[in-house]
């Protein structure tokens, strides 16, 4: 490691670098492959100065950070973890276009120096932009336990770049690569040039020398670009400079002959691609460089990843430990936020939720005086924010748990155990995580932190299609309308209703799967080439940031929706309400039984007078206006109601159900009153039962779901789409249920 | 009874590698068994596959070793340049080699 940042640190800072302060801040990016361990070291130098966002129109997030070192201010930002800089996935756009539109005054470059060779792969693509670089050499101790001996000072002369070896995980070298910054944006330092051989060097320059002269792509392009770097790119065929140049200059078409030509000459030189030339080419180079700087002293062949890889991918062990980690996961997830009572004897989701009934319990007051606004705080407000937060303890247990599993390596081994199986329905190995999360052991779960875990997912169809089917598992919130409708129709056969259920979702996940493969993504499959990451300690520092950093995230943004959505859902289920004199005489009715003590009449006026104000809202009319459609699949007004209460969040599906039926406000947990009534309505039958809960199963996400779709694939239009293909699904089933049973019995 | 059985067993594998074999074209990647070492001669496939392959480091001429397959048979773990690609059977097959024996 370099000795200046020992005796720098105590001194204070030189003059030199005090002229720099005066100056904007520092922009640094960091880049470098997936694995490297970019985000510790991103950690090591913001601290907890973070922030988090998605990458304007893409999915990709960005992460970006401040630090101060020796009185200047460094803006540093992570960018998307990437093999490769040709543009073939959103990480690698973003991290190009970064690069080359925000022109950082330094790109960091972690490396694992463990695996350096495909790691400075990238490294020669980044010199040959022409950034000022820093390489990182990072996980230095885990290289020289395996006796990997790397000569930096010799790498740096090499490459003409800075070379700083770190160990991101114990915070070790931090200072060092921060004066390598310091030095590289102050002097500017270019890296050296890659050469790709004489052949492909006189192509080369004679498409340089096109572009220069060429007056559009001097004027708009070459400020930001070196002319070799285009050169490179056109004949490596790169779709976004061609697109790009076709779009500025008018002379492109003679330029994409000049290319045409020079690829055509440089394949039949080689007999060989000009793309697999220029690919190896740059190998060539790492691995020539790995060779001069990395000495091996002892050799294991059978290193600890490989060994750990034997049992946890092994035919027998590997789908046996795969169940059981899954299962403790699940477990954990629930039982640590919401079964277990280890917080002053509650458990965190209670804690949560009495926190926010106590509220409304001290708001009471204002119901005599302000009915109004006592309504809109308490079931608009309170409601929303109160059901965002419950959530919490359970998605922050998950994070933690995936943090664990992906920061030691597991989730990709996951996907390696699976791909095959859920191959068969165009999904792939990591679609599991998010179906099991959302509900598919069949014991609850949420579609919230599945949607969630399609994050490990870099193919974005296959994400997409997972997003897509995670909302048809059973998730915790359709239980208590399960419960509900099967005591009342199914007291016999509760278990085996149960079964039904849980297998008809899985059912309907790998069937819409395979039907969204077949006609929304249709093509060729994306290919599935993924890294198996060497086994690391996950470290606490690292697990707890990645936890606190989601979960934060989705408390914001989810936050935000569900609250307005809910909202506008108070609004209305309250509004326009009933007329001045018929609330009076409800009144007064109320008034004439409580002088007469007698409770009964009271609370069922009461309840009459709930239905009446139900009814008569936007959403007892728009329940009305459904009806005659509804009616196809058996669901009458109430039942719409209901239905429409359950686009919120699937609880309220009872509770409003409870309200229709002038029970008054239900508990979502005890549904023994309105099932007790359900039996004896002679409107409703078995038939009509199933068919409902086979609509509820099926139709549309709810917000706080819909919200994830529109933060993870960045668009409201996947959420719209979801909600109505769902909902269009789940009507067609009902309705087969309905009508065909109704034939039978 | 364990002698049938085994030949029985040693036919499935044999006639595994035959279909194999004649879907993926002669000497690929998913012609290998586990545990053998062999070097890339060839990439084929389109553009994408092909380049996203390249960046990973499957390069001519370069040293590669099966691991183990998943435990329904596909993907296969290989190891190249010291690290290791979980890769599909769909891929595997753009990937000529030349078995280095054993």
């Amino acid at each position: 490691m370099r000795q200046s940042s020992l005796k720098s640190k105590k001194n204070p800072p030189d003059n030199r670098i005090n002229a720099l302060n005066s100056e904007k801040p520092i922009r640094i990016a960091i880049a470098g492959n997936p694995n490297a361990g970019k985000t510790s070291i991103f950690n090591d130098l913001t601290g907890t100065v973070q922030s988090v966002g998605n990458y304007p129109g893409v999915t990709v997030e960005i992460k970006k950070g401040k630090t101060n070192w020796k009185g200047v201010e460094l803006d540093i930002i992570d960018l998307p973890g990437t093999y490769s800089l040709m543009p073939f996935s959103q990480e690698e756009i973003v991290a190009r276009n970064y690069i080359i539109n925000e022109k950082p005054d330094v790109v960091i470059n972690v490396v694992d120096a463990s695996n350096l060779e495909r790691n400075l792969y990238l490294t020669v693509q980044l010199m040959e932009m022409g950034t000022p670089l820093v390489l990182c050499v990072n996980m230095i101790d885990v290289a020289e336990k395996k006796g990997f001996n790397i000569d930096v000072q010799k790498l740096s002369r090499l490459m003409g770049i800075q070379v700083v070896k770190t160990i991101g995980n114990k915070n070790k070298g931090i200072d060092d690569l921060l004066d390598a910054c310091l030095e590289v944006a102050k002097n500017k330092y270019i890296p050296r040039t890659v050469t790709y051989g004489h052949v492909v060097e006189n192509e080369v320059m004679v498409l340089a020398q096109n572009i220069s002269d060429d007056p559009d792509i001097k004027k708009e392009l070459l400020q930001n670009h070196q002319s070799r770097w285009l050169a490179v790119k056109l004949i490596e065929n790169d779709p976004e400079v061609t697109n790009l140049i076709g779009k500025i200059s008018k002379n492109s078409t003679e330029l994409f002959k000049v290319v045409q030509n020079s690829v055509k000459k440089i394949d039949d030189h080689y007999n060989e691609s000009t793309n697999t030339i220029i690919s190896e080419r740059r190998y060539g180079y790492a691995s020539g460089a790995v060779k001069s700087v990395v000495k091996v002293t002892e050799t294991s062949r059978q290193d600890m990843t490989n060994k750990i890889d034997s049992f946890i991918c092994n035919k027998f062990l590997g789908p046996l430990i795969l169940v059981f980690v899954v299962f403790s996961l699940f477990t954990a997830v629930f039982k640590i936020s919401d079964e277990w009572k280890w917080v002053f004897g509650f458990s965190p989701t209670e804690v949560i939720e009495w926190f926010f009934h106590g509220i409304s319990n001290l708001i009471h007051p204002l119901s005599y005086s302000m009915p109004v606004l006592h309504s809109l705080i308490n079931d608009g407000i309170i409601a929303g924010v109160g059901s965002v937060l419950s959530f919490v303890p359970m998605i922050g247990v998950m994070f933690l748990f995936i943090a664990l599993l992906e920061d030691w390596g597991y989730v990709a081994r996951v996907a390696f155990i699976l791909d095959r199986l859920l191959k068969i329905f165009g999904l792939q190995g990591k679609s599991i995580l998010a179906l099991i999360l959302a509900g598919g052991l069949g014991a609850g779960g949420c579609a919230v932190p599945g949607i969630m875990a399609t994050r490990t997912l870099r193919e974005e169809k296959d994400r997409l299609i997972t997003i897509l089917v995670t909302p048809f598992m059973n998730c915790g919130a359709k239980m208590p309308a399960y419960f509900m409708l099967i005591a009342a129709f199914f007291s016999d056969s509760k278990a085996l209703m149960l079964f039904i259920l849980w297998l008809i979702s899985w059912f309907m996940a790998l069937f819409a799967a395979i039907i969204l493969r077949k006609f929304l993504f249709k093509g060729e499959q994306t290919p599935f080439i993924m890294e198996l990451p060497p086994y690391h300690t996950p470290t606490l520092k690292g697990v707890l940031l990645h936890t606190k950093e989601r979960l934060w995230s989705y408390m914001k943004k989810a936050g935000t929706i569900i609250l307005g959505v809910n909202l506008i859902l108070w609004f209305l289920m309250y509004f326009p309400g009933i007329s001045e004199d018929k609330l009076t005489f409800y009144e007064k009715k109320i008034e004439y039984y409580r002088n007469l003590s007698d409770e009964k009449t009271m609370l069922s006026i009461k309840n009459e007078l709930t239905r009446e104000k139900l009814l008569n809202s936007f959403a007892g009319k728009a329940g009305e206006l459904l009806a005659p459609v509804s009616r196809l699949a058996g669901f009458d007004w109430e039942t719409n109601i209901a239905l429409i209460g359950g686009f919120a969040a699937k609880e309220v599906i009872v509770s409003t159900f409870g309200t229709a039926y002038s029970m008054g406000r239900l508990d979502p947990e005890k549904s023994e009153n309105i099932s007790d009534r359900l039996k004896n309505d002679p409107e409703w039958n078995k038939i009509k039962a199933f068919a409902l809960m086979i609509f509820i199963l099926i139709y549309a996400p709810c917000f706080a779901t819909l919200a994830v779709i529109r933060k993870e694939t960045g668009t409201w239009k996947w959420a719209a789409f979801s909600t109505i293909y769902s909902t269009s699904l789940a009507f067609l089933a009902a309705f087969l249920i309905y009508q065909l049973g109704s034939l039978f019995v | 009874m364990i002698n049938r059985l085994t030949s029985f067993c040693n036919g499935r594998k044999r006639r595994k590698r035959q279909r194999n074999r004649f879907c993926c074209g002669p000497r690929t990647l998913c012609d290998l068994e586990p545990g053998s070492e062999a070097i890339i001669r060839k990439i084929g496939g389109n553009g994408a596959i092909k380049q996203r392959l390249l960046d990973l480091g499957i390069t001519r001429d370069t040293l590669i070793r099966v691991e183990r397959m998943a435990p329904l048979g596909d993907p296969i773990e290989i190891n190249v340049k010291g690290y290791y690609l979980a890769i599909r059977m769909d891929e595997a097959k753009f990937i000529e080699v030349e078995e280095k024996p054993a």
